[in-house]
């Protein structure tokens, strides 16, 4: 082109380029886009009360935890039965990114001088702190007893590949936590957010105290001497000063309300589902001792009968019996929407003491702390009456005489019921009560499951920790390995 | 990322469109300019001189002062014509007049594209000529119309063949010519159509339909930012589809439309049973180790769309851009690549009015084999009914009749015999089958009984006016669709305004307003358990009869409630009133559910954007833009107390719930447009800035455990304290950005650009980063000419480019919330437990591409073949660690990986012939996602964890994106499964079964004319990726599909006793290596799958499929011949169908339709797929 008319000249456009440039330079690394992206609606600190509620409310699960109660046979599954029949595999550890890491995260805000003080606003620290470590050595007590070893001293603290502590520094840790923690209120201001025991300082060092008491037996394996160390810590914490559960008006109950978000867990695993009722094992049990608590545990099928669904059955069994037969539900007491839970009662810690006293651990009279267990279960369920219980006890079959440990071993059971979970350690431990293996199983050596298999993905994300303690297991990562107290 | 960057629009918070607007007016008060702007040739004007300019140089001048590009064939015109003009200001056609009397050339304009080509005859005529002949002897009259789109054709050459006497036709089409009684033939020829003989045969009246010719010229494509580019100057791969190509057969959503289409992209669509849904586009497979697809929408430059918003009878075109080299401008939204929209517009001197109806049914494609040969129940025992005088009178007359099971869900039941026995609705008094028994007999068809056909009905008008100064396009579509599941429908209304409006000389305003409404009615849940599919694929009775399912849907039992076919079994029972023999135990009657559940959903959605044009001079222009994009969202969901009465153990309460959402975009922008020309020498500047603001706030509330009062949708009346909950968001970025081309001739091209993002989620102090692309294209065949003949257009390209991505808002930071519900006035709060590395940064990811296009035999054939590598480095992800940890992730920057491909579109017309053309587009493309690492010591990272646990989508280092991982079968050295004491497989825990992503994957595009018939058929394909199919899995678990049915290597059918010569054969070795070779009973086989270990190896299929996606016939109604002077300018008839055809799948997978799946590791029970056919008419006034 040789004279197109361009009316605007080249060097005024560029003008005006750099202009606008200059006009709108600036940085291109960092702009200060101020509170943009802080999110409104959550917080960056912790509210500790409110980590303490939600952690009182998830160890009231583990009262509910059905795979332990189907070990040892409290239940029976009603139409897919894979726990009862020993399906086991991997079993995932939600404890320490939930339960534990909340109460450790109280521990820390009561501890690191930056928020203690303000964390003053929920009780006192000594207080907040000693509630949390009684509480979060009880948690991994149940870690421990489902796994076996599992990490702890390096865990909860973003160690990415934290190692596996064995179950014994493990229990020697959690009896002094327990012990410093009860030793370690002071007199300020209990948290707030316990919605178990609602400040109640004494109730929470007879939690402690019983614990100790509970997990020091245990051990009873390991150390059965009655100068051992599991003895030992035993007496401590029966003879202290602060006491225990000892009567049933101490008994420790979890928390719960009469709305479906925070109701009885017995009743919010009925609601909408039908997959578990009380087993035949139980409920014969109940039936040949004539057991007043039958009418608590169980109730009468449309037929007004107390029949229990066959444990261990397959589904095509339980399909074909129950076309020609109807079952018992759990007891209305156990499952309703407001019934009472527990977390330690009298006769818990009844036969607890009868079992440290059998084994010459104490000087406590064994005979009568088992019929006090019986009692105390009995006035626990309202079902207490003086003449039966004396003809109860008379009977031979609940007399304490001959095999003194499998009769507070099933009278325990029965006491428990329907806490699958202690009582799937005190059967590994003292292998009372006597169970027999459904015979359909689907594991591979066909003997009730003595431990969980590791999380699944532990091999891959910890794999050298995970590997370290496989080693330590004498069929490896399988249920058929027990743990560290049941060798 | 310490780089020094060119400039930021980002000082201060508070810009906005009108500082934007400010500084447009500031700029351009320092500038003068001229120029009177219309969009025609007729109307826009240009000032010029020009003294001996060469052709091409004229073109250029004409290019560089108005909007308009010239095409020609080089070969056609002597560019080295001289031209003289005269100062003064012309219009464009003007000056092509003057051109064409010196050159002796015809114009056409086709949008803003001016086509040349020598007039008829080379020697003679221009383009108004008319010579007459020798001898007048008779008048030929006729009108020649576009097959395209019907238009009649302006200024059309007519000439009597072998004579230089012609005519052109007037604005109507029409023509007249005076031909000798000798002359035999017309011709009519028309620059980017295909020249047409066509004998006289003694008639007086001829009217022609013109095929267009395969792209006859430059292609303009539309790119980054909206802006539109010459094809030759792009430094990548660009495959536009054009509206044509999209709606053959009259998609409802876009996604869906582009199957098959582009080379590269991989449409995953979901089932058409799901009203509403749109399919997700992967395109070049996946790089990011945290993302599946999830490319940009554009739509006319509005970024952030959702792409069921967008109204199909509005598209005018699709460019899908696929990586870094093609989104830099985009930044760090582009990094799954970007789909751009543009969408009609009038043209100047345009006037149409189009209506389009169209009904389409909808019918279920592939379902999977199902066993016919035995009944519902868990076992296969009949139970025999024994009356007694506790039960109700009427049942006496089943006393010692049999029944199967009804409580058990799955079909392991009796063999379907033909024998008497007591059916599930027997039972009930009060419907016209009580107390009567029935035939046990196999009901094949009853799962597709079950669907309802679906329908859909489109109706389309849209108004398109163009004159001085201004256009407009109006549009309004309605569409009404009822599903396949019952009691299911969608209903939206699109509407849009589009105008451009020239307020002066220099100043214009584009405005584009879309609006769109849309409810739907029913639950499309797909996964497992939903009440459809997942009902008769997980657990079914094989023997029920639909009909009468359908009949009692509504049959109240005595107790009030509606019975189902899975109820408890008699024994439970001795009266007609227990609850739980009058309700279903797991699942309700499949018409119940959806009869009786009323959940609705609206959504609003309002895109658009104003933006003002200042055009300073011919050279330098500045736009300000203000986009939004607002989404509302409402639902409701009401679960009848009947309904949840109906059932025991389904879980349903009495219940309300309801939502409401709202989100926005939006987006103001700065965009500097400036071209200058120095000799040979082409330059294309644009500078640019963007502020964006995403706010999504949401609050819902539900009843929770039921309602006091039934029935009463109120949130207040709840048994439990009801469940809020709220949600909020705020993301800000602020953007500078800007782009250099620079031309040589017209053959070589260089191109740059520049982009700065800062974003508000990024941590503070390092929240801004910049990435770069260049780029170059040469196009050879400028100098090839002569060489290869054959070659009509030839051009490499190649491109360097980074982007990088940021990441959600509120994630820098790890935070506490607060749980939902209160115990008695206690918060609850849990500890997060992700940890967040506080040092975050951007990703980024560079890539090289380059490739080539290449055209052949004037442009009959063409080939285009691109490469790509990318790096993708720093990805943010929250990769899991042991929980022993406190926590079960950490959000970091972590893992690289890489991707390569090749993409390659072959395009042609092989067939020419006559009135026959076939034209064909073939795309194909490879493309291999690798993970290069993760994180420290991580050496798999979960992206996606399927439902039970089966089968996982796992990144593995070293290995493809995507591992489907899941439980194999163990096997020894020689490969033979380990079996258990049982006779059952050992399991393989984490074993990797293969990547998601295809191997490759493509499509076929075919148009076949013949007059005005047109059959149109598009293919997509792809080779592997696994998936898992969950289906399968509770399929077989519950005895349903055929496999659990088959017969055995004995002849017996595997469900006989193992005893009896049934079973199924297990081959392999013990423990101890010993060899096994034994039968299982099918139920114990079909058993082992599920448990502890989820085996997925036996579910896990190659993805592979070749589907025909549409298949359409139109017919162009000859409005003339037919109907004479009418109203109609053009009447389109089509046939269409939609997913017609699975052609095939992988070996041994004939259950499932592989190209619908709804999870990333796969099949998650999902709906069926469909298939649909119907008829559309389109009219033109």
């Amino acid at each position: 082109m040789r004279k197109m008319k361009s009316t605007i000249k080249t060097k005024s456009i560029i003008a005006s380029l750099l202009v606008s440039v200059l006009f709108l330079a600036n940085s291109c690394e960092e702009y200060d886009f101020g509170d943009t992206n802080v999110n409104p609606a959550q917080t960056g600190t912790p509210l500790p009360n409110a980590l303490l509620t939600s952690a009182l409310w998830s160890v009231s699960g583990y009262e509910t935890q059905t795979t332990p109660s189907l070990y040892v046979q409290y239940l029976s599954e009603t139409q897919y039965p894979e726990t009862s029949l020993y399906a086991v595999g991997p079993v995932s550890w939600g404890e320490y990114t939930g339960v534990l890491q909340n109460l450790n995260s109280i521990i820390n805000y009561n501890t690191d001088a930056d928020t203690k003080t303000k964390a003053l606003d929920f009780g006192s620290n000594a207080n907040q702190i000693a509630v949390a470590r009684i509480l979060k050595a009880h948690v991994f007590s149940k870690v421990t007893d489902k796994w076996g070893d599992v990490p702890y001293s390096e865990a909860l603290n973003g160690n990415t590949f934290p190692s596996y502590d064995t179950q014994e520094s493990i229990y020697k840790d959690i009896l002094k936590e327990l012990t410093e923690a009860e030793n370690g209120f002071d007199a300020g201001a209990m948290p707030s957010g316990d919605i178990m025991l609602d400040g109640d300082k004494a109730a929470w060092k007879k939690l402690a105290n019983s614990l100790r008491m509970i997990y020091s037996l245990r051990l009873s394996k390991r150390y059965p001497g009655a100068n051992d160390y599991a003895a030992t810590q035993f007496k401590a914490a029966l003879n202290d000063a602060d006491g225990y559960v000892a009567t049933n008006a101490d008994n420790i109950l979890y928390a719960h309300l009469d709305n479906n978000n925070f109701a009885n867990r017995w009743y919010s695993l009925f609601l909408t589902r039908a997959d578990y009722t009380i087993s035949d094992v139980m409920i014969d049990k109940l039936v040949a001792k004539n057991d007043p608590r039958l009418d608590v545990y169980a109730n009468k099928n449309t037929n007004g009968a107390y029949v229990g669904l066959p444990y261990g059955y397959t589904r095509d069994q339980l399909i074909t019996w129950t076309a020609n037969n109807q079952y018992s539900l759990m007891g209305d007491a156990i499952t309703g929407q407001t019934s009472d839970s527990y977390f330690i009662t009298a006769s818990y810690m009844d036969f607890t003491r009868a079992e440290a006293a059998q084994l010459g651990w104490t000087t406590e009279v064994a005979a009568t702390l088992y019929a006090k267990g019986i009692e105390d279960s009995w006035r626990q369920r309202g079902v207490y009456d003086a003449t039966a219980f004396a003809t109860y006890l008379a009977d031979t079959q609940n007399a304490y005489a001959g095999n003194t440990a499998a009769k507070l071993g099933d009278q325990k059971w029965i006491a428990a019921f329907p806490d699958g979970f202690e009582m799937w350690s005190d059967w590994r431990r003292t292998g009372y009560p006597v169970l027999t293996p459904t015979p359909n199983n689907l594991n591979d050596n066909g003997n009730i499951p003595l431990r969980y298999g590791y999380p699944s993905n532990e091999s891959d994300l910890n794999s050298e920790k995970y590997d370290a303690a496989v080693a330590r297991l004498a069929n490896g990562d399988t249920d058929n390995s027990p743990v560290w107290w049941d060798n | 990322m310490k780089k020094k960057c060119i400039n930021a629009l980002s000082r201060g918070a508070k810009y906005s469109l009108f500082s934007i607007v400010i500084q447009i007016f500031l700029m351009s008060s320092l500038l003068a300019a001229n120029g009177m702007n219309g969009q025609s040739i007729r109307e826009y004007k240009v000032k010029l001189e020009l003294e001996n300019a060469s052709i091409l140089e004229t073109f250029k001048a004409i290019e560089l002062n108005s909007p308009f590009k010239i095409f020609y064939k080089k070969k056609d015109i002597n560019l080295e014509t001289k031209i003289n003009i005269i100062y003064g200001e012309y219009t464009v056609a003007k000056v092509l007049e003057f051109i064409s009397k010196d050159a002796k050339l015809n114009f056409k304009q086709i949008n803003k594209n001016i086509s040349v080509a020598p007039t008829p005859d080379k020697e003679g005529g221009n383009n108004e000529a008319i010579e007459p002949g020798d001898v007048q002897d008779r008048t030929i009259t006729g009108k020649v119309t576009s097959a395209e789109d019907g238009l009649p054709l302006v200024s059309l050459s007519v000439y009597i063949k072998g004579t230089t006497s012609g005519v052109v036709t007037e604005s109507d089409g029409a023509y007249r010519i005076t031909v000798p009684q000798n002359a035999t033939t017309l011709v009519f020829r028309y620059l980017g159509f295909i020249t047409q003989e066509v004998e006289i045969s003694g008639r007086n009246s001829i009217n022609v339909v013109m095929q267009p010719e395969v792209v006859d010229f430059g292609e303009v494509i539309v790119t980054a930012l909206n802006i539109p580019r010459d094809a030759k100057t792009l430094p990548y791969t660009a495959q536009q589809v054009n509206a044509k190509e999209l709606n053959m057969a009259q998609q409802q959503n876009v996604t869906n439309a582009l199957a098959g289409k582009v080379a590269g992209v991989q449409i995953r669509t979901e089932s058409g049973a799901r009203l509403g849904s749109n399919a997700s586009v992967r395109i070049r497979g996946n790089i990011s180790l945290t993302s599946d697809g999830g490319a940009l929408w554009v739509v006319d430059g509005t970024p952030g769309i959702n792409p069921g918003s967008i109204n199909m009878d509005e598209v005018e075109s699709v460019n899908i851009l696929k990586g870094p080299n093609a989104t830099a401008l985009y930044g760090q939204r582009a990094a799954d690549g970007v789909v751009m929209i543009t969408t009609k517009r009038a043209a100047k001197g345009d006037m149409s009015v189009d209506f389009t109806t169209g009904i389409t049914f909808e019918e279920v494609g592939r379902q999977p084999n199902y066993q016919n040969s035995y009944g519902g129940g868990g076992s296969a025992n009949w139970i025999t009914y024994n009356y007694n005088p506790n039960h109700p009178a009427e049942w006496q007359v089943f006393d010692g009749k049999k029944y199967h099971d009804y409580t058990d869900d799955a079909s392991w039941g009796p063999k379907l015999d033909g024998s008497e026995y007591i059916p599930w609705y027997a039972w009930y008094p009060g419907s016209k089958y009580s107390f009567k028994t029935t035939t046990f007999d196999p009901q094949p068809n009853n799962i597709r009984d079950y669907w309802e056909t679906g329908t859909t009905l489109r109706n389309n008008i849209a108004l398109s006016k163009g004159g001085e100064g201004y256009s407009m396009r109006v549009s309004y579509t309605n569409e009404q669709q009822t599903g396949l599941i019952p009691n299911s429908e969608l209903k939206k209304n699109y509407i849009s305004a589009k105008l451009d409006f020239d307020v002066s000389e220099r100043f214009s305003i584009r405005t584009n307003v879309n609006y769109q409404d849309q409810e739907t009615q029913g639950d499309f849940g797909d996964g497992y358990g939903n009440n459809a599919t997942g009902n008769f694929n997980s657990w079914f009775h094989r023997d029920l009869d639909m009909d009468i399912m359908r009949e009692l849907s509504q049959f109240k039992t005595p107790t009030g409630n509606i019975a189902s076919w899975n109820h408890s079994n008699v024994s439970s029972t001795t009266n007609f009133n227990t609850a739980n023999f009058n309700r279903g135990n797991y699942w309700y009657n499949p018409y119940t559910y959806f009869e009786l559940l009323d959940n609705r959903s609206n959504t609003n959605r309002v895109f658009g954007d104003i933006s003002l044009t200042y055009k300073l001079n011919d050279k330098f222009s500045i736009t300000g833009t203000a986009r939004r994009y607002e989404v509302f969202g409402r639902s409701e969901l009401k679960l009848p107390a009947l309904l949840a009465n109906s059932a025991s153990q389904a879980g349903y309460f009495n219940s309300y719930s309801t939502s409401q959402s709202r989100y926005t975009e939006d987006n103001f922008e700065f965009l500097a447009t400036y071209s200058e020309t120095f000799g040979d020498l082409s330059v294309d500047f644009n500078l640019g800035g963007n502020l964006r603001n995403n706010l999504s706030t949401s609050i819902n509330g539900a009843t929770s455990g039921g309602m006091v009062v039934p029935d009463l949708w109120s949130l207040a009346n709840t048994v439990n304290p009801r469940v809020t909950g709220q949600g909020y968001s705020l993301q800000k970025t602020r953007s500078a950005f800007a782009r250099t081309t620079l031309g040589y001739k017209e053959y070589l091209f260089l191109e740059a650009t520049l982009r700065n993002d800062l974003s508000s989620t990024l941590p503070k102090g390092n929240n801004g980063y910049i990435y770069p692309s260049v780029g170059g294209s040469f196009v050879f065949s400028e100098f090839t000419e002569d060489l290869l003949p054959a070659l009509s257009y030839g051009k490499i390209r190649a491109g360097y480019a980074e982007s990088g991505s940021d990441l959600g808002a509120y994630t820098t930071e790890a935070y506490y919330g607060i749980g939902s519900n209160q115990f008695s006035g206690n918060l609850l709060m849990s500890v997060p437990s992700r940890l967040v590395d506080p040092n975050l940064s951007p990703v980024t990811n560079s890539s090289v591409e380059f490739g080539t296009d290449l055209k052949f035999f004037e442009r009959r054939a063409g080939i285009s073949f691109t490469y790509y590598n990318e790096k993708h480095r720093d990805d943010i992800l929250s990769a899991q660690i042991a929980t022993g940890s406190g926590y079960s992730s950490i959000l970091q920057n972590a893992g690289s990986t890489k991707r390569s491909g090749i993409e390659l579109v072959l395009s042609g017309t092989p067939v020419r012939s006559g009135d026959l053309q076939w034209d064909l587009t073939v795309n194909w493309a490879q493309n291999k996602s690798e993970i290069v690492s993760i994180a420290d010591n991580l050496e798999s990272l979960i992206y996606s964890s399927g439902t039970f646990g089966f089968a996982r989508t796992v990144h593995q280092e070293g290995k493809e994106w995507g591992q489907l991982r899941g439980t194999a079968i163990a096997r020894n050295a020689d490969g033979l499964p380990i079996l258990n004491s049982n006779g059952l497989f050992t399991a393989d825990q984490n074993h990797y079964f293969g990547s998601v992503l295809p191997d490759f994957n493509g499509g076929i595009i075919s148009t076949l004319t013949w007059k005005d018939l047109t059959l149109n058929m598009s293919f997509d394909y792809q080779k592997g990726g696994k998936f898992f199919s969950l289906s399968e899995h509770w399929g077989n678990y519950s005895g349903l599909l055929d496999e659990t049915a088959a017969i055995n290597e004995n002849g017996k059918n595997v469900r006989d006793a193992v005893a009896d010569g049934g079973g199924i054969r297990m081959v392999g070795v013990d423990a101890s290596g010993n060899p096994v070779d034994r039968y299982v009973s099918a139920f114990n086989y079909f058993h082992q799958f599920y448990g502890t270990n989820r085996l997925a190896e036996t579910m896990i299929y190659d993805a592979t499929y070749l589907k025909m996606r549409e298949l359409s016939v139109n017919y162009r109604v000859p409005v003339t011949k037919v109907f004479g002077n009418s109203p109609f300018n053009s009447i389109n008839v089509s046939f269409i169908a939609r997913n017609p055809w699975l052609i095939a799948t992988a070996k041994g997978q004939d259950n499932w339709d592989p190209s619908d799946q709804s999870a990333s590791y796969g099949e998650n029970g999902q709906l069926p797929s469909t298939r649909s056919y119907g008829l559309s008419v389109k009219f033109g006034f």
